[in-house]
């Protein structure tokens, strides 16, 4: 089966009930899914089981999905809301502290964390994360398949049905927008 | 020439729709425009930023895999029945399990005789049959246990600290009476992280953690700190 079509046409062959069609939407997806489960999730088999459940909850749900070209942007609502629950229930449980521990923007006090560039660079990346769960996925879906898979605007637009100036307009405005929200936190680093 | 205003500028600077001659005299007007400087910037620092918070990526069977549990899951799709029933169990559930031994039940069963004898004096010489004793004992039983989830609840709370150089890492705080409490080393991500439950009752607390048994920190991620009163600060933890 060539694996150029749009996420429309395999979202609709899954809503006929093509179970393969679904594995070409999860390769598509898994990166990106796996991304936001290990800003959530502590360990990496739990990152792992919130990915596999968020996608078999997008499967038993993918017939509500009433136009299939936004398959990219609804399973991204639904693992932003499938994470935000077990980020829920996880502190509620076990875990009193918020995903990083905010901490209004201000230098931490430990010395040593502040010289371990890989933790900085850790910490940007979960703030940056944050930010991202303010977008709608219309503008963070496209964002992320631009930044974080490096889809061309015309790749793009061939998966997601959407002209590439409407998604050039859309990355554009999920850039500001995190500009916004990054702005207090790129003032204090 | 056509000149954008400095957002459309930076937009089309960034995704590579600026002809040749047109790129030069673009970043000038970038530059001498703070907002667009200043979206550029981010721009530079988000793409470091995304790229340096990329996880390990799923294994090549990832896709194949979830597509396998669906067909189990299709397979062992529980009937109605076995529907309802898990339906009813869950909103009969009680949200609180308290452990009674047979002793403690038969002291309160016996408390709450005595109770109901003082509370309504009368009761010895009302002759309603057995079954509206029972519903008369009922409230002080309800009582109980409502008290009872009054009581303080422990919260198990787990403690995360990274530290790649440390022998070990405790947790010290008031609700261990300052006694540190050992956290075990994880590697995440090629850091380590040391971890560890602690059950902690409700209400607010402080600790810190405690590095090769005698460096006292405190927890650069706690949100909220307070003076310990020895120069140092304590993370205060709200539960």
């Amino acid at each position: 089966m060539p694996h150029d079509s749009s996420d429309g046409t395999y979202a609709q062959r899954v809503q006929n009930g093509d179970r393969d069609a679904f594995e070409v939407l999860v390769e598509r997806y898994e990166g990106m899914v796996f991304d936001l489960t290990h800003q959530y999730a502590d360990q990496p088999e739990e990152a792992e089981d919130l990915a596999q459940d968020i996608f078999l909850k997008a499967y038993r749900r993918i017939e509500k999905l009433r136009d299939p070209d936004q398959f990219a942007s609804w399973l991204y609502g639904i693992a932003l809301n499938q994470c935000r629950d077990y980020a829920k229930n996880v502190r509620r449980d076990t875990y009193p502290f918020s995903r990083t521990g905010r901490d209004d923007g201000a230098v931490t006090n430990n010395g040593m964390a502040a010289q371990d560039d890989q933790l900085a660079a850790d910490e940007h990346g979960a703030r940056l994360w944050e930010a991202l769960d303010e977008l709608s996925p219309t503008y963070a879906t496209p964002f992320l398949l631009k930044y974080r898979d490096g889809l061309t605007y015309k790749a793009m637009s061939k998966r997601l049905d959407v002209s590439v100036s409407a998604l050039k307009v859309r990355v554009h405005r999920a850039r500001k927008k995190l500009r916004t929200l990054l702005e207090p936190y790129h003032e204090h680093a | 020439m056509s000149t954008p205003d400095p957002d459309t500028a930076v937009r089309r600077f960034i995704d590579g729709d600026l002809p040749d001659d047109e790129v030069r005299a673009t970043l000038h007007r970038i530059a001498d425009d703070p907002e667009a400087r200043s979206l550029l910037q981010f721009e530079l620092q988000m793409t470091q930023d995304l790229a340096a918070s990329r996880s390990p990526q799923p294994s090549s069977e990832f896709a194949a895999n979830t597509v396998e549990k669906l067909e189990e899951r299709e397979a062992s799709e529980p009937s109605l029945q076995t529907r309802l029933r898990e339906w009813w169990e869950a909103v009969t559930r009680p949200l609180i399990t308290i452990p009674v031994r047979p002793a403690h039940t038969l002291a309160t069963i016996a408390l709450v005789v005595t109770v109901a004898w003082f509370a309504w004096p009368s009761a010895p010489l009302d002759p309603l049959p057995v079954a509206s004793s029972q519903e008369r004992t009922t409230p002080p039983v309800q009582t109980a246990t409502a008290s009872s989830q009054q009581q303080p609840q422990t919260v198990w709370t787990r403690f995360v600290y990274t530290d790649a150089d440390a022998d070990s890492v405790a947790v010290a705080g008031d609700f261990s009476q300052w006694k540190p409490i050992p956290l075990s080393p994880h590697t995440v991500n090629g850091k380590t992280v040391w971890t560890g439950l602690v059950p902690v009752s409700r209400g607010e607390h402080e600790y810190q953690f405690v590095i090769d048994g005698e460096k006292w920190v405190t927890d650069p991620l706690a949100p909220v700190k307070e003076d310990d009163g020895f120069g140092a600060k304590n993370a205060v933890l709200k539960l």
